[in-house]
């Protein structure tokens, strides 16, 4: 019944940053860490990951359109949101934001058209009527392909993506920045924060490629590509310990240190976050896949069905762990009184209008939204179905 | 050259939508805005000549001058009526009636009353960081205390918003006095032992330094088990130095705990029902607020329940008995008529009184059904042995 312990101001009881701006960072990161692993494919050369490259990048497209959602929930009023552009303030760390999200989403925008433009104008030769014409729009008109012209796309592709990797990790790390740069903030102002950002943003993208991915082929009964898949499980292991050996360093260097924060910090670790954090982040979202993963990257003789089992359920893992972590780094901050004595509680509520119910539909919308995606632009070939 | 055409074609809209989107900035950027920071400067006048929503509490007193009356001599005398009761702006516009009235609906003009839990806790609920002086309510150890069953219960079901702790004077005119500190003003946890039993604590005033009579006597009797002197006797800090001490004897405050409620226990405190414990009148006469005290003062502590504006001195209530009752001629004193109604006495004793001429015959079933103890208010605990043995 009542939410405050030790010495809390009044001003601190009621968390103002609720779990929409958790779901935030969380969608962004897998915006970021997609369209990082679709460049390694279109920027340098790695065949391997050309099976899931358009599929990565589609991917990012869908989930950055859907990442403000939970900040309009929040902020209520979404019709003000273009006042942005029209009285755009460059002494504003949140405004500074708005522009590199657009820069990307053009970024973004443009790599699809480049990269589906020949499918799409085969399929506005085969297709009649409406479905004609709006592919007519979306090819803007313009049916010439040749060899020329798949150059020039080629070129233009690894121009966007070598250009979109530096614009994505600073679409990611300036959230992770937006949070490090809050020096009243003892959780967290880091400048470590803008770079484990990051990392949890790659692990985040590649997670939820690799679980959708095989999700996608297990439904449609379609052929796994096991060198792909182990490749990216791979870097997902890799990228994994070292988002969560950043993460522990940051607290170990903390606790080593013993400034006058570990004293309310380490009350915060072990016993307000002590579920969220130590039991599920580290323990059961963290440690668990990078068991699975060790085995599925060391043990080469693993039987594929068994290995694709441990890889999707280590990559589900894995999305709840970046999904928790959002959780700690957000609410737990907010937990913590200026006073360095006290704590707050916080529970978003079921049918709130920023409860759970709401997030789950936010983080649903752009997975319906890829679904519908894959129909205009179709993600994998069907060559690929079982014989 | 033509098979470059797609490529500068996409790159020409991009273009082309971010000259528009300069344009449209140009076009719909606000007049006035930069002109003196970051935002609309025209913007200021605008707020400044809005209307006021927010009602002044004078307007308020203007129709509901009793529920003001009382929230002007209560603890809540400085919380505004619109930090309860919102802006207010529709309701007055519609009971004044006219031009203003047209378009508000009934359901508009309905204040809503923010008395629920949160409400109430907003500003109460028990904070360290809040000033030790300020009232504040831990919920559980409150309802704890009280033997409260239903958690949902409201602030308002015991306490009125406007009167919240039926205080008998008016705050800004109660006693000054020196302050007086209780432990847990600044200790966390209960302190059973008193600060002079500990050696090197430093120097506060506690209520025995002064008044150690009437705290001795307190503390032989049964509330000193459950309250403390600052539960009736409520202080309020000023400042550093004095604050204001309110004596609260009215039987309202007491029915705070010794109310029968469906949301409270019935085993611990002793309730009562109410008003029907001391009257059929339904509520309490003005200048009979102390109506408690009267008869259960002796529970609490030695005290004189002389009422200022009342002709009878002294503790005219323990009294009165041998001035009504006339034992040379064994009859009541016809003078309380004078002044008094018939159901005057009633009020109190809960009878008709005097006992009409028929009692003896028909007191069983008075008895059976309101108990010996309304006896022996008056009556000694021998007194019905002399006829029933």
């Amino acid at each position: 019944m009542d939410p405050s312990h030790g010495f809390l101001f009044p001003n601190e009881l009621h968390i103002t940053w609720t779990v929409m701006i958790v779901l935030y960072p969380y969608i962004t990161g897998m915006v970021a860490g997609a369209f990082i692993v679709s460049s390694f494919y279109h920027v340098f050369g790695m065949e391997k990951l050309k099976p899931i490259a358009r599929f990565a990048l589609v991917s990012s497209f869908a989930f950055l359109l859907f990442a403000t959602v939970p900040l309009l929930n929040h902020l209520g009023r979404p019709e003000r949101a273009i006042n942005i552009l029209l009285t755009p303030n460059f002494n504003s760390a949140m405004s500074g934001f708005g522009f590199i999200y657009m820069f990307y989403m053009i970024i973004v925008f443009l790599e699809i058209w480049f990269s589906y433009r020949v499918d799409l104008i085969e399929r506005y030769e085969k297709s009649r009527g409406i479905v004609k014409f709006i592919y007519n729009i979306i090819i803007l008109g313009n049916t010439n392909d040749n060899e020329n012209t798949r150059k020039y796309d080629k070129k233009i592709i690894v121009f966007l993506g070598g250009l979109g990797i530096p614009v994505a990790c600073v679409l990611h790390g300036y959230v992770g920045f937006l949070f490090g740069s809050i020096k009243a903030n003892l959780w967290w102002s880091t400048p470590l924060m803008f770079i484990i950002f990051i990392f949890s943003a790659i692990v985040s993208g590649l997670a939820v490629l690799i679980f959708l991915y095989l999700f996608i082929h297990w439904r449609r009964k379609k052929v796994i590509n096991q060198e792909s898949i182990d490749l990216m499980s791979k870097w997902l292991w890799g990228f994994m310990i070292i988002a969560v050996t950043l993460e522990l360093m940051e607290i170990l260097s903390i606790s080593y240190e013993r400034t006058e924060k570990w004293a309310i910090l380490s009350k915060l670790i072990n016993h307000e976050l002590k579920i969220s954090y130590v039991y599920l982040q580290i323990g059961l979202f963290s440690i668990v896949p990078f068991l699975m993963l060790t085995v599925t990257s060391l043990f080469q003789s693993l039987n594929n069905n068994l290995r694709n089992s441990l890889i999707w359920l280590s990559s589900g893992l894995l999305l709840l762990q970046v999904l928790f972590m959002r959780w700690n780094v957000v609410i737990g901050g907010q937990l913590v009184s200026k006073s360095m004595r006290g704590f707050t509680d916080y529970f978003p509520g079921y049918f709130d209008k920023e409860g759970l119910l709401v997030s789950f539909l936010i983080i649903i919308t752009p997975f319906i939204l890829l679904r519908l995606f894959d129909k205009i632009f179709p993600f994998f070939g069907k060559k690929e179905l079982v014989e | 050259m033509k098979d470059k055409s797609h490529i500068y074609f996409i790159f020409s809209i991009i273009f082309g939508l971010i000259i528009i989107s300069q344009i449209a900035d140009w076009l719909l950027k606000p007049e006035s805005f930069d002109k003196f920071g970051h935002y609309r400067w025209n913007a200021i006048g605008e707020i400044q000549s809005q209307k006021l929503v927010n009602q002044n509490i004078k307007v308020c007193s203007g129709c509901h001058n009793d529920i003001f009356q009382l929230h002007e001599k209560d603890a809540h005398y400085n919380v505004p009526c619109v930090d309860c009761h919102g802006a207010g702006n529709l309701h007055v516009a519609f009971h004044k009636g006219g031009k203003d009235a047209i378009n508000i609906t009934v359901k508009q003009a309905v204040l809503k009353k923010e008395y629920n839990l949160e409400g109430c806790l907003y500003c109460h609920r028990k904070l360290a960081a809040r000033p030790s002086d300020f009232p504040q309510v831990d919920v559980a150890q409150h309802f704890k205390f009280l033997n409260i069953t239903d958690p949902k219960t409201k602030c308002t079901d015991c306490h009125s918003p406007h009167e919240p702790i039926f205080l008998l004077t008016d705050v800004r005119q109660s006693r000054l006095h020196p302050i007086v500190y209780r432990c847990n003003d600044c200790h966390n946890k209960p302190v059973k032992s008193s600060y002079s039993d500990v050696s090197n604590h430093p120097k506060i005033f506690e209520c025995k330094d002064c008044h150690s009579e009437i705290v001795n006597d307190f503390n032989q009797r049964p509330h000193h088990n459950y309250v403390e002197c600052r539960t009736c006797h409520l202080f309020h800090k000023e400042d550093e130095t004095i604050g204001r001490i309110y004596k609260n004897g009215n039987a309202k405050f007491c029915l705070l705990c010794h109310e029968k409620k469906s949301f409270k226990s019935e085993t611990y405190p002793p309730k009562i029902e109410w008003p029907s414990h001391i009257s059929k009148l339904g509520y309490i006469k003005s200048g009979d607020e102390k109506t408690c005290l009267n008869c259960h003062s002796n529970q609490i502590h030695k005290m004189v329940l002389g009422n200022s504006n009342s002709p009878h001195k002294g503790n005219w209530r323990k009294e009165h008995k041998n001035f009504a009752f006339n034992k040379t001629n064994n009859k009541m004193n016809s003078s309380c008529n004078l002044c008094h109604q018939k159901d005057f006495c009633s009020s109190c004793h809960r009878l008709d009184m005097p006992h009409p001429a028929d009692f003896a015959e028909g007191h069983k079933d008075i008895v059976r059904k309101k108990g010996k103890t309304l006896c022996y208010n008056c009556h000694g605990r021998q007194f019905c042995a002399t006829c029933h043995e």
